[in-house]
Protein backbone atom coordinates (compact mmCIF):
# COMPACT_ATOMS: atom_id res chain seq x y z
CA UNK A 1 0.00 0.00 0.00
CA UNK A 2 1.38 3.46 -0.81
CA UNK A 3 0.05 6.58 0.38
CA UNK A 4 -0.65 9.08 -2.33
CA UNK A 5 2.19 11.91 -1.71
CA UNK A 6 0.24 14.64 -3.06
CA UNK A 7 -2.94 15.64 -5.26
CA UNK A 8 -1.16 15.05 -9.03
CA UNK A 9 -2.56 17.60 -11.70
CA UNK A 10 -0.26 16.74 -14.00
CA UNK A 11 -0.05 13.36 -16.27
CA UNK A 12 2.08 11.15 -13.18
CA UNK A 13 1.62 10.09 -9.45
CA UNK A 14 4.09 9.88 -7.67
CA UNK A 15 3.38 7.89 -4.46
CA UNK A 16 5.51 7.65 -1.51
CA UNK A 17 6.31 3.55 0.30
CA UNK A 18 4.57 3.01 3.18
CA UNK A 19 7.94 1.77 4.36
CA UNK A 20 9.48 5.11 4.73
CA UNK A 21 6.49 7.34 5.05
CA UNK A 22 6.55 11.04 7.05
CA UNK A 23 3.01 10.53 8.33
CA UNK A 24 0.50 11.58 5.12
CA UNK A 25 2.90 14.76 5.22
CA UNK A 26 4.96 15.49 1.63
CA UNK A 27 8.59 14.98 2.71
CA UNK A 28 9.38 17.89 0.60
CA UNK A 29 7.07 20.28 2.22
CA UNK A 30 9.91 22.59 3.63
CA UNK A 31 11.21 22.59 0.48
CA UNK A 32 7.77 24.26 -0.66
CA UNK A 33 7.89 26.28 2.41
CA UNK A 34 11.00 27.90 2.23
CA UNK A 35 13.25 29.58 -0.48
CA UNK A 36 16.22 28.04 -1.80
CA UNK A 37 19.83 29.25 -0.76
CA UNK A 38 20.53 31.02 -3.81
CA UNK A 39 16.37 31.92 -4.00
CA UNK A 40 15.19 33.01 -7.13
CA UNK A 41 12.81 35.17 -4.89
CA UNK A 42 12.68 37.43 -7.74
CA UNK A 43 12.36 34.93 -10.62
CA UNK A 44 9.06 33.86 -11.77
CA UNK A 45 8.14 30.30 -10.52
CA UNK A 46 6.58 29.56 -13.89
CA UNK A 47 10.09 31.02 -15.83
CA UNK A 48 11.97 29.02 -13.24
CA UNK A 49 10.37 25.73 -13.78
CA UNK A 50 10.33 26.11 -17.43
CA UNK A 51 13.85 26.25 -17.46
CA UNK A 52 13.93 23.42 -15.76
CA UNK A 53 11.73 21.66 -18.12
CA UNK A 54 13.66 22.95 -20.82
CA UNK A 55 16.70 21.01 -19.39
CA UNK A 56 15.03 17.87 -19.66
CA UNK A 57 13.90 18.12 -23.37
CA UNK A 58 17.24 18.93 -23.66
CA UNK A 59 18.35 15.38 -22.17
CA UNK A 60 16.14 13.76 -24.49
CA UNK A 61 18.64 14.12 -27.19
CA UNK A 62 21.28 12.44 -25.29
CA UNK A 63 22.95 9.02 -26.64
CA UNK A 64 24.90 6.99 -24.94
CA UNK A 65 28.62 7.86 -23.87
CA UNK A 66 27.08 11.47 -23.86
CA UNK A 67 30.20 12.44 -21.92
CA UNK A 68 32.88 10.81 -23.16
CA UNK A 69 33.52 8.05 -20.63
CA UNK A 70 30.61 6.00 -20.98
CA UNK A 71 27.51 7.20 -19.40
CA UNK A 72 24.30 5.86 -20.03
CA UNK A 73 21.97 8.51 -21.46
CA UNK A 74 18.15 8.38 -19.63
CA UNK A 75 15.69 7.12 -22.02
CA UNK A 76 13.02 9.39 -23.19
CA UNK A 77 10.38 7.66 -21.52
CA UNK A 78 12.84 8.00 -18.28
CA UNK A 79 12.82 11.77 -19.35
CA UNK A 80 8.79 11.80 -19.66
CA UNK A 81 8.54 10.87 -16.57
CA UNK A 82 10.93 13.58 -14.88
CA UNK A 83 8.79 15.93 -16.59
CA UNK A 84 5.68 14.67 -15.37
CA UNK A 85 7.28 14.73 -11.69
CA UNK A 86 8.49 18.11 -12.39
CA UNK A 87 4.82 19.43 -12.95
CA UNK A 88 3.44 17.73 -10.32
CA UNK A 89 5.80 19.61 -7.90
CA UNK A 90 5.44 22.93 -10.09
CA UNK A 91 1.31 22.45 -9.71
CA UNK A 92 2.18 21.74 -5.84
CA UNK A 93 3.98 25.08 -5.14
CA UNK A 94 7.42 23.52 -4.60
CA UNK A 95 9.83 26.34 -5.40
CA UNK A 96 11.76 25.08 -8.80
CA UNK A 97 15.15 22.85 -9.02
CA UNK A 98 18.23 24.83 -8.37
CA UNK A 99 19.61 22.31 -10.97
CA UNK A 100 18.19 19.30 -12.93
CA UNK A 101 21.32 16.95 -14.42
CA UNK A 102 21.41 13.36 -15.70
CA UNK A 103 23.62 10.90 -13.99
CA UNK A 104 26.22 9.27 -15.65
CA UNK A 105 23.98 6.16 -14.55
CA UNK A 106 21.25 6.68 -16.72
CA UNK A 107 18.65 8.65 -14.30
CA UNK A 108 17.61 12.15 -13.63
CA UNK A 109 18.63 14.39 -10.59
CA UNK A 110 16.70 16.99 -9.49
CA UNK A 111 18.71 19.38 -6.49
CA UNK A 112 17.58 22.00 -4.34
CA UNK A 113 20.10 23.64 -2.20
CA UNK A 114 18.52 25.10 1.40
CA UNK A 115 20.01 26.47 4.43
CA UNK A 116 18.68 23.52 6.49
CA UNK A 117 19.65 20.53 4.03
CA UNK A 118 20.48 19.37 0.35
CA UNK A 119 17.44 17.69 -1.15
CA UNK A 120 17.89 15.61 -4.16
CA UNK A 121 15.23 13.46 -6.32
CA UNK A 122 16.47 11.21 -8.54
CA UNK A 123 14.01 9.66 -11.18
CA UNK A 124 15.39 6.15 -11.65
CA UNK A 125 12.57 4.93 -13.95
CA UNK A 126 9.24 6.39 -15.56
CA UNK A 127 7.32 5.74 -12.54
CA UNK A 128 10.19 5.30 -9.73
CA UNK A 129 12.06 7.78 -7.81
CA UNK A 130 14.34 8.24 -4.76
CA UNK A 131 14.38 11.66 -2.85
CA UNK A 132 17.06 12.42 -0.58
CA UNK A 133 17.58 14.61 2.22
CA UNK A 134 20.79 15.72 3.84
CA UNK A 135 20.65 18.27 6.56
CA UNK A 136 23.63 20.71 6.77
CA UNK A 137 26.17 18.49 8.74
CA UNK A 138 24.35 14.89 8.72
CA UNK A 139 26.18 11.76 9.30
CA UNK A 140 23.25 10.20 7.51
CA UNK A 141 20.91 11.28 4.69
CA UNK A 142 17.00 10.30 4.76
CA UNK A 143 16.09 8.60 1.43
CA UNK A 144 12.79 8.05 0.60
CA UNK A 145 11.63 5.54 -2.72
CA UNK A 146 8.23 6.37 -4.54
CA UNK A 147 6.34 5.10 -7.49
CA UNK A 148 4.16 6.43 -9.66
CA UNK A 149 1.54 5.59 -12.48
CA UNK A 150 2.85 6.15 -16.24
CA UNK B 1 35.95 34.72 -21.21
CA UNK B 2 35.07 35.92 -18.38
CA UNK B 3 36.80 37.65 -15.71
CA UNK B 4 35.99 34.64 -12.98
CA UNK B 5 37.40 32.40 -15.90
CA UNK B 6 40.23 34.39 -16.00
CA UNK B 7 40.93 34.62 -12.63
CA UNK B 8 40.71 31.09 -12.53
CA UNK B 9 42.91 30.27 -14.79
CA UNK B 10 45.44 32.08 -12.87
CA UNK B 11 44.93 30.42 -10.07
CA UNK B 12 45.29 27.39 -11.29
CA UNK B 13 48.67 27.94 -11.91
CA UNK B 14 49.21 29.77 -8.47
CA UNK B 15 47.41 26.67 -6.82
CA UNK B 16 49.78 23.80 -8.20
CA UNK B 17 52.34 24.99 -10.33
CA UNK B 18 53.60 25.09 -13.80
CA UNK B 19 55.21 21.98 -15.19
CA UNK B 20 58.33 22.34 -16.16
CA UNK B 21 60.31 20.97 -18.65
CA UNK B 22 58.97 19.97 -22.33
CA UNK B 23 55.39 18.23 -20.98
CA UNK B 24 56.65 15.23 -22.78
CA UNK B 25 58.14 12.16 -21.05
CA UNK B 26 58.67 11.72 -17.18
CA UNK B 27 58.44 15.24 -15.67
CA UNK B 28 60.36 15.01 -12.13
CA UNK B 29 59.25 19.08 -10.72
CA UNK B 30 56.34 20.99 -10.73
CA UNK B 31 56.81 24.69 -9.85
CA UNK B 32 59.27 26.34 -6.95
CA UNK B 33 61.25 23.26 -7.87
CA UNK B 34 59.15 20.89 -5.85
CA UNK B 35 59.81 17.80 -6.63
CA UNK B 36 57.16 15.12 -8.01
CA UNK B 37 56.36 12.16 -6.01
CA UNK B 38 56.34 8.58 -7.26
CA UNK B 39 53.39 6.65 -7.56
CA UNK B 40 55.14 4.26 -5.04
CA UNK B 41 55.47 6.94 -2.46
CA UNK B 42 53.12 6.76 0.49
CA UNK B 43 50.34 9.04 0.28
CA UNK B 44 50.37 11.43 3.15
CA UNK B 45 47.98 13.67 4.78
CA UNK B 46 49.52 16.93 3.30
CA UNK B 47 48.48 16.40 -0.29
CA UNK B 48 46.05 17.21 -2.28
CA UNK B 49 43.88 15.01 -4.59
CA UNK B 50 42.26 16.16 -8.03
CA UNK B 51 39.25 15.38 -9.23
CA UNK B 52 37.80 16.12 -12.45
CA UNK B 53 34.08 17.39 -12.58
CA UNK B 54 31.81 17.85 -15.59
CA UNK B 55 30.11 21.07 -16.52
CA UNK B 56 26.60 20.63 -15.71
CA UNK B 57 27.60 19.34 -12.47
CA UNK B 58 29.84 22.15 -11.74
CA UNK B 59 28.89 25.32 -9.68
CA UNK B 60 27.63 28.04 -11.20
CA UNK B 61 26.22 31.99 -10.90
CA UNK B 62 23.31 30.82 -9.54
CA UNK B 63 24.10 27.67 -7.84
CA UNK B 64 27.61 28.25 -6.30
CA UNK B 65 27.60 24.32 -5.18
CA UNK B 66 29.44 21.51 -7.14
CA UNK B 67 26.71 18.78 -7.37
CA UNK B 68 27.34 16.19 -4.73
CA UNK B 69 26.92 13.70 -7.73
CA UNK B 70 30.17 14.27 -8.86
CA UNK B 71 31.63 12.28 -6.25
CA UNK B 72 29.19 9.29 -6.58
CA UNK B 73 30.34 6.15 -8.01
CA UNK B 74 29.51 5.04 -11.51
CA UNK B 75 27.05 2.32 -11.21
CA UNK B 76 26.10 1.52 -14.67
CA UNK B 77 27.49 2.26 -17.88
CA UNK B 78 31.03 1.42 -19.61
CA UNK B 79 33.08 1.51 -16.65
CA UNK B 80 31.26 1.51 -13.43
CA UNK B 81 33.44 2.44 -10.11
CA UNK B 82 33.80 -0.92 -8.64
CA UNK B 83 36.80 -0.58 -6.72
CA UNK B 84 35.80 3.47 -5.68
CA UNK B 85 35.92 6.53 -7.51
CA UNK B 86 38.82 8.13 -8.97
CA UNK B 87 41.08 11.23 -7.33
CA UNK B 88 44.77 11.88 -8.90
CA UNK B 89 47.81 12.89 -6.48
CA UNK B 90 48.74 16.59 -7.68
CA UNK B 91 51.93 15.46 -5.67
CA UNK B 92 52.47 13.21 -8.19
CA UNK B 93 51.72 15.16 -11.64
CA UNK B 94 53.90 18.21 -12.94
CA UNK B 95 50.44 20.17 -13.87
CA UNK B 96 47.10 19.44 -12.33
CA UNK B 97 45.40 19.28 -15.92
CA UNK B 98 47.16 15.94 -16.66
CA UNK B 99 43.82 14.72 -15.30
CA UNK B 100 42.55 15.83 -18.65
CA UNK B 101 44.64 13.13 -20.76
CA UNK B 102 41.91 10.44 -20.17
CA UNK B 103 39.88 12.68 -22.04
CA UNK B 104 39.44 13.46 -26.08
CA UNK B 105 41.10 16.99 -25.71
CA UNK B 106 37.52 18.28 -27.74
CA UNK B 107 35.91 17.55 -24.58
CA UNK B 108 38.09 19.31 -22.30
CA UNK B 109 36.47 22.25 -22.03
CA UNK B 110 33.60 20.50 -20.13
CA UNK B 111 35.59 19.34 -17.38
CA UNK B 112 36.57 21.41 -14.42
CA UNK B 113 39.13 20.33 -11.63
CA UNK B 114 38.72 20.32 -8.38
CA UNK B 115 41.20 19.37 -5.48
CA UNK B 116 40.38 17.71 -1.67
CA UNK B 117 43.05 17.15 0.80
CA UNK B 118 44.01 14.05 2.30
CA UNK B 119 43.60 14.97 5.60
CA UNK B 120 39.87 16.11 4.90
CA UNK B 121 38.97 12.79 3.23
CA UNK B 122 40.75 10.94 6.16
CA UNK B 123 38.31 13.00 8.72
CA UNK B 124 35.33 11.53 6.41
CA UNK B 125 36.90 7.82 7.61
CA UNK B 126 37.59 7.84 3.92
CA UNK B 127 40.28 5.84 2.89
CA UNK B 128 42.82 5.61 -0.43
CA UNK B 129 44.51 3.19 -2.39
CA UNK B 130 46.53 3.86 -5.21
CA UNK B 131 45.89 2.02 -8.85
CA UNK B 132 47.93 3.14 -11.06
CA UNK B 133 47.16 4.17 -14.32
CA UNK B 134 49.16 4.23 -17.56
CA UNK B 135 47.35 7.19 -19.00
CA UNK B 136 47.84 9.57 -15.62
CA UNK B 137 49.96 9.22 -12.93
CA UNK B 138 48.79 9.10 -9.21
CA UNK B 139 45.41 7.52 -9.85
CA UNK B 140 44.23 6.56 -6.37
CA UNK B 141 40.78 5.41 -5.53
CA UNK B 142 38.41 5.65 -2.58
CA UNK B 143 37.23 2.10 -1.76
CA UNK B 144 34.37 3.35 0.46
CA UNK B 145 32.81 5.04 -2.17
CA UNK B 146 32.33 2.25 -4.85
CA UNK B 147 29.27 0.81 -7.18
CA UNK B 148 28.63 -2.32 -5.35
CA UNK B 149 27.71 -0.20 -1.83
CA UNK B 150 25.99 2.88 -3.23
CA UNK B 151 23.71 0.36 -4.73
CA UNK B 152 22.25 -0.39 -1.57
CA UNK B 153 19.97 1.90 0.35
CA UNK B 154 21.16 1.42 3.51
CA UNK B 155 24.76 2.37 2.46
CA UNK B 156 23.55 5.10 0.64
CA UNK B 157 22.39 6.71 3.36
CA UNK B 158 25.81 7.00 5.09
CA UNK B 159 27.53 7.91 1.80
CA UNK B 160 25.48 10.02 0.50
CA UNK B 161 25.89 12.27 3.59
CA UNK B 162 29.22 11.82 2.67
CA UNK B 163 29.23 12.99 -1.30
CA UNK B 164 27.63 15.98 -0.07
CA UNK B 165 30.52 17.18 2.03
CA UNK B 166 32.78 16.55 -0.52
CA UNK B 167 30.65 18.49 -2.68
CA UNK B 168 30.53 21.44 -0.02
CA UNK B 169 34.32 21.36 0.52
CA UNK B 170 35.41 21.21 -2.97
CA UNK B 171 33.04 24.54 -3.97
CA UNK B 172 34.99 26.68 -2.09
CA UNK B 173 36.91 28.92 -3.91
CA UNK B 174 40.94 27.99 -3.12
CA UNK B 175 39.67 24.45 -4.01
CA UNK B 176 38.07 25.44 -7.88
CA UNK B 177 41.03 24.27 -9.57
CA UNK B 178 40.30 24.79 -13.17
CA UNK B 179 36.66 25.92 -14.10
CA UNK B 180 34.92 24.10 -16.94
CA UNK B 181 35.36 26.01 -20.31
CA UNK B 182 39.14 27.33 -19.29
CA UNK B 183 41.16 26.74 -22.14
CA UNK B 184 44.16 24.23 -21.18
Amino acid sequence: MSTVLRSARGASAFTQDDSSRSRGRAPTAPLAAGASVWSRAADDPRQAWSQVIDELLRMRLLKDDWDGEGALAPHPSLVDGAISLARDLQANGTPAADRVLASPNGTICFEWFTPLAYWEIEVISPVEAKLCRVPKGADEAMIVNFSGSP
Amino acid sequence: MSGAEGRGRSHDRQLLGQSVGSGKGTRRRQHNGVTMKSEADPITDDEWLLRRVRVEMFRTEKTPLISPKAFEPRVSGREPDTDGISFYRAACLANPEDVLATIAPQRWQEYGIVRLSVSFLKSLKLSLVSKPDDRVRGHVVIPELNANDYGSDEKKRVLKAIVVKLAEQASKDENIVRRPGSEQ
